[in-house]
This record gives structure tokens, sequence and C-alpha cells, in this order.
């Protein structure tokens, strides 16, 4: 085995085990652990490494739960309709409650005016001057040219079926199925599978 | 022989929308008001539309994005900061900020990213100020998961166990490395995506997660042993 070889798969390796490697590469580095024990012996470390990772998405911290969530968008909408009324920006008034009580944010926002007016009054500077962040910003008077509009692929919301897409620039397997790589190579022999 | 290999500008797979218990299926908050859920499921809506719609100070849109991401915004500051408590508040933070700058927002560019790049600024900010506040050394750091013993019951005590091991070598890193690992190898995005959620230039992406890969498994090793192949 040629040293200076083992050396180039070596610093392909983290890339190869997570699919992050181009096709001519990817057969390259295939050819080479086909016949490489200490290269296959770093893969499959790497791999692993990497799949740990992939399995800890799926580990959720205790007491996270549906209405954890509720709880936090409830929170959310609140601060933000007082930072809205802060600034006397117009969606104060649009922004959905939840199960928020709809006069907090007005008793809030109310409090935080008259502070700041009782500041005004005593010869300091205005805490809560801010710009106005709602005024219809010059770009939304003209039509929007969007050249490129967002993700490469369209965001669906949380609930709905995703399906299984493939890597935009083409050529090269997404997902599970790049992570998966190693497995083949074990299929193939050219990894020793794991011993439980 | 093999030439010796660059960092590559294609061949990225990209799911940046997979599915997973972080960001898949029945993910919206109960208790929404219909007209807030609606246009949350809406998938006609875009979420440049709901800024738009927001920006023009229509009822609800906002709130429908917070429907959208908050558990995304959540989950990527948890796996960042590894507290629950912490990565709430990161996750809130984050939509305020979100509000406040939404008349900066870019609709030639992505929302998402833009999006996370708040969360993840945030989220950074907080892991440097939880380890600055508890201090450097090694039994300070291993005792300062409460993730660790917070994981959910309904995780396998195989997987639970593992999880444990995970935080422990997530911390070990550095922020940015952390933060490429948990985007990348976590929640499945794209370098291309990555890249300026850290605002960095794809190549520096890539590199990061090459050492944050060859690191994590260092730590590994060096805490949990070898590999048994
Ligand atoms: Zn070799």
């Amino acid at each position: 085995m040629n040293p200076s070889s083992c050396a180039a798969v070596r610093e392909a390796l983290p890339w190869f085990v997570g699919g992050d490697l181009d096709k001519v590469h990817l057969d390259e580095v295939r050819d080479h652990l086909r016949d490489c024990v200490p290269c296959r012996r770093e893969a499959a470390a790497l791999q692993q490494g990497v799949a740990r990772l992939a399995r800890h998405r799926d580990v959720r911290p205790a007491a996270v739960d549906d209405d954890f969530f509720a709880a936090m968008h409830a929170g959310i909408v609140a601060q933000v309709e007082v930072a809205a009324a802060a600034t006397g920006a117009p969606p104060a008034k649009g922004l959905g409650r939840g199960r928020l009580r709809p006069w907090l944010p007005l008793a809030a926002a109310a409090a935080l005016l008259a502070f700041g007016f009782w500041l005004g009054h005593g010869g300091e500077p205005d805490l809560f001057v801010r710009p106005a962040l709602h005024s219809t910003p010059t770009s939304l008077r003209e039509p929007i040219v969007v050249p490129w509009s967002g993700p490469r692929f369209e965001m669906v919301p949380l609930g709905a079926e995703v399906e299984p897409v493939d890597g935009l620039e083409g050529g090269e397997p997404a997902g599970w199925m790049a992570r998966s790589r190693l497995h083949d190579l074990v299929d193939e022999g050219m990894v020793l599978p794991r011993n439980r | 022989m093999l030439r010796r290999v660059q960092p590559l500008a294609r061949s990225e797979p990209s799911h940046g929308v997979a599915a997973s218990p972080a960001q898949g299926p029945a993910s919206l908050p109960p208790g929404l008001p219909q007209a807030v859920l609606e246009l949350a499921q809406d998938t006609a809506v875009s979420d440049a539309e709901l800024v738009r719609r927001t920006l023009a100070g229509q009822h609800d849109p906002f709130s429908a994005l917070v429907a959208r991401y908050q558990k995304r915004a959540f989950f990527i500051a948890w796996h960042v900061v590894g507290r629950t408590e912490d990565a709430r508040d990161v996750a809130q933070e984050a939509f305020v900020r979100l509000f406040k700058s939404l008349d900066k927002y870019d609709f030639a560019r992505s929302f998402y990213t833009w999006f996370y790049r708040i969360v993840m600024n945030l989220a950074i900010d907080a892991l440097r100020k939880i380890r600055s506040a508890r201090g450097s050394s090694l039994d300070d750091v291993l005792g300062g998961l409460p993730d660790e013993r917070e994981v959910a019951g309904d995780v396998p005590l195989q997987r639970g166990e593992e999880s444990g091991q995970v935080w422990s070598v997530l911390d070990q890193l550095d922020a940015k490395f952390r933060a490429v690992l948990v985007l990348r190898d976590i929640h499945g995005l794209s370098c291309r995506e990555i890249a300026p959620i850290l605002k960095v230039t794809h190549a520096t992406a890539r590199w990061r997660l090459h050492r944050g890969r060859q690191m994590f498994k260092e730590h590994w090793e060096r805490k949990h042993g070898g590999s048994e192949l």
C-alpha cells in the first residue's frame, strides 16, 4: 500500500463517512478501502461517530412535550406583542395569541408605555425609542423580483409528510443512503461488522 | 494513485427539511387559534409570504411562523447548549429578534437559513456563557450536563447511555465545531446550507465538518474506548 495514498484517503474519510464526497473521490476511496485494512478501521471508527450523532437526533429531553411547545408558543407571541407595542408597530393586533389571555399583552404594553412616558418627563433619555420597524419597506411598494426565493426545497408545514429528496447538485446519494454507505461495505465484506 | 482530496464545491446531500422527532410530522403545538393553524399548515403560503404579511400588518402570520419553526429552533438550540431551559430561552429570544429585524429580511434569500443564523448565534453565545460560568475543569464540564439526566424515559436504556456519552463528547468540542456537527450530522443540513447560517464560506463549513468529525472520533475513543472493529 502506498503510504501517500493512505494519507490522501485518511484526509477524505471524514467526508466519505458522511456522504459528503463526490462520485470520483468516492470510488477512489472505496477502491482503496477494499485493499487497506488500517484505513478501513479508521473509516469504520469515523462512521460510528456520524451514526451516533444521527441517532442523537431522536433523543428528546424529558418534559418537552406538546404542552411545553404550546406554552412556548404563547410565551413567544406575548413577548413579541410587547415588543411590537413598545414600538407602536401595527402587527401588535395581528398576532395569534394561542392560549394567552388577550388582555395580558395589552396591559404589559400599557405599562411599558406609561414607564416610557414617565422617563420622558424626567428628562432622561427615552430607553424605548427604536426605529419604526413595521412601516412598509420601500421594497414592498414595488413589485418584488425574487430571483431565488428561499430554500431549494419548499419548506413544508411541520405536520406534513416529507418526501425524501435527492441531493440538489445531482449524482450523490443523500441522507441515510449516504450515511449507510459503510453498511454496503460491510455487506461487501470490506468492513468487518461490529461484534456485539 | 489517489489524488489529494480537496473540499468539494458540490456533492452535498441535502435534506434540510428531513423529518425527525425534532422537526418532523405532527409538530405544530396544540391550542393554536384556527386561523394560525391553517396558515401554518398551508404549504401554498411560503415563509417569505408570512414575512410579507407580517410587515403589512396582517393578522396571524408571525404566529404561524412561530408555529412552523419553534420546534426546530428549540432542538437546534438544545443540541448546542445541552440544557432545556437555556434552549427554550434561546428559541424565544430568537423569535423576538426575528420580529424586530423582519424589515431587514432579504426576500432573495431563504428564510430558514436567515432565521437559523439568529438561533445559532444565540445558542453559541449561550454555550460560551455556560462554559464560562461553570469553569473549564474537566470535572466541572462533566458535572454540568443536566440533560444527560433529563433524557426522556422512553429512550431505551442503551440509547440513553449512548446519548449521555454523545453529550459528554459534544461538550468537549469547541463551539464552532459543535455547531457544524449539530447542523450537519444531527439536523441533516448540507454544508451549502450551513455556510450562510454560520456566516462562513462553503469551504470553511466543509473544513469544520471534517475537523469536527475527526475530533468527535478522537474524543470518543479517549473517553469511551476505541472501535471494536
Ligand atoms: Zn490505506
